[in-house]
């Protein structure tokens, strides 16, 4: 998007905090479960189950239910699409936050 | 939104906060992988301790009548369980120190503690093997049990602490060989501990206490260097770990091997030398993962 401003590369599914929040903890090729995500983000369980929906629809994570031991988990995995899509708008992010002025 | 976002979208000021919370997010989730890593260090430890304390008493203590050699040789084998154990434990501690865990003072102090209270035991059962070989096999087995129980319980807490934290990370996607030096130091590395196992025999004289202590003394002399041992472990993956665990048991058992048996000791420690030798060897060739910074 060489001449646009920055903005035009923000992902509308990462503008939330906690959305944003959500794929960052997930990027570096970690699968979290859902208690540990709520206690790293600081968050309840609806606000981050609706993040979580919102992001999965977009196919930016997977979902994935499990057991340690008896208790059951989900486990969560960012795809490749949310790891493409977040790179993208950390850059655009990053651009935002030098002051990059916008294109004529 | 706040009146930090135009239109949906954020000011430099936002981006920036965005930007520093996403940094702290990445950093715990990191903290938390590590304290998985520090469960298998602390594991993988306590195996190291355990097994060194047992060559230990085997080799040097309760020793069979008519197979109990000069006292050069005792000190020989007693240097060969001093090299692994030390190359273990140096291997250990460069990859803790590679965590982004940043470990709390509570915390130090505690692994301190337990690390001292092995060490005692430990210096106890070397004494023992050194000095008094004749000492009855079940007191050193004591020693051994008091030795490794300060490890065994660090390793049982951490891997406890480290089930609760719910954060995995699945096999890396990409793998790659070693980087040169990483190679060059991984095969030297395993020769050199095949060679102290070579000259253990007793037929190589004065060279079983000249070559270890060559090795004490590069250990020392160039840790926290590029080239030192613990460096090396930050570059290792799961092949080098169990090539090296490999040849750790090969040098134990070598140790006991040659304090306990009447057979040609020249011959036992060539072959236990190759046998100590050839996993680090190899697994210096072989791919270890690579992980996304």
């Amino acid at each position: 998007m060489a001449g646009l401003h920055p903005r035009h590369n923000l992902d509308d599914a990462l503008l939330t905090p906690l959305r944003f929040s959500v794929m960052a903890a997930l990027r570096a090729d970690v699968e979290i479960d859902f208690a540990t995500l709520r206690e790293l983000l600081e968050t309840d369980d609806s606000a981050l189950s609706k993040a979580i929906s919102t992001l999965s629809a977009a196919g930016y994570l997977t979902v994935r239910k499990g057991y340690v031991g008896n208790r059951p988990r989900t486990w969560l995995t960012a795809t490749a699409a949310g790891i493409a899509a977040m790179r993208i708008h950390v850059a655009a992010l990053q651009a935002i936050a030098a002051g990059l002025p916008p294109a004529p | 939104m706040s009146d930090q976002y135009i239109n949906d979208r954020p000011q430099p000021d936002a981006a920036a906060r965005m930007l520093q919370a996403s940094d702290a997010v990445s950093i715990r989730v990191r903290e938390a992988i590590d304290t998985r890593t520090q469960a298998v260090i602390d594991a993988w430890l306590a195996v190291a301790v355990l097994l060194y304390a047992l060559a230990f008493a085997f080799s040097g203590t309760g020793l069979i009548p008519g197979i109990v050699h000069t006292p050069t040789d005792g000190l020989s084998v007693g240097f060969l369980v001093l090299s692994a154990f030390l190359a273990a434990s140096t291997l250990c501690d460069g990859l803790g120190q590679s965590l982004h865990r940043a470990k709390r003072p509570t915390v130090k102090r505690r692994r301190f503690v337990y690390g001292l209270a092995s060490v005692l035991p430990l210096l106890s059962i070397g004494y023992l093997a050194f000095f008094a070989p004749g000492a009855s096999l079940p007191v050193a087995l004591s020693v051994v049990s008091v030795a490794a129980a300060p490890v065994v319980v660090l390793a049982i807490r951490s891997a406890l602490h480290a089930k609760r934290a719910g954060v995995r990370r699945p096999e890396a996607a990409l793998s790659g060989v070693l980087s040169a030096s990483g190679r060059t130091g991984t095969a030297v590395l395993g020769l050199w501990l095949g060679a102290i196992g070579v000259v253990t025999a007793p037929a190589f004289g004065l060279a079983g206490i000249v070559v270890p202590t060559i090795f004490f003394l590069f250990l020392f002399g160039t840790r926290s260097t590029r080239i030192g041992l613990d460096r090396l472990a930050e570059d290792w993956g799961r092949t080098q770990w169990t090539a090296f665990g490999c040849s750790y048991v090969f040098t134990l058992t070598l140790s006991v091997v040659l304090a306990r048996t009447s057979w040609d000791l020249t011959v036992v420690s060539v072959v236990g030398g190759i046998l100590i030798a050839a996993p680090v060897v190899v697994a210096a060739f072989r791919p270890a993962p690579i992980w996304e910074a």
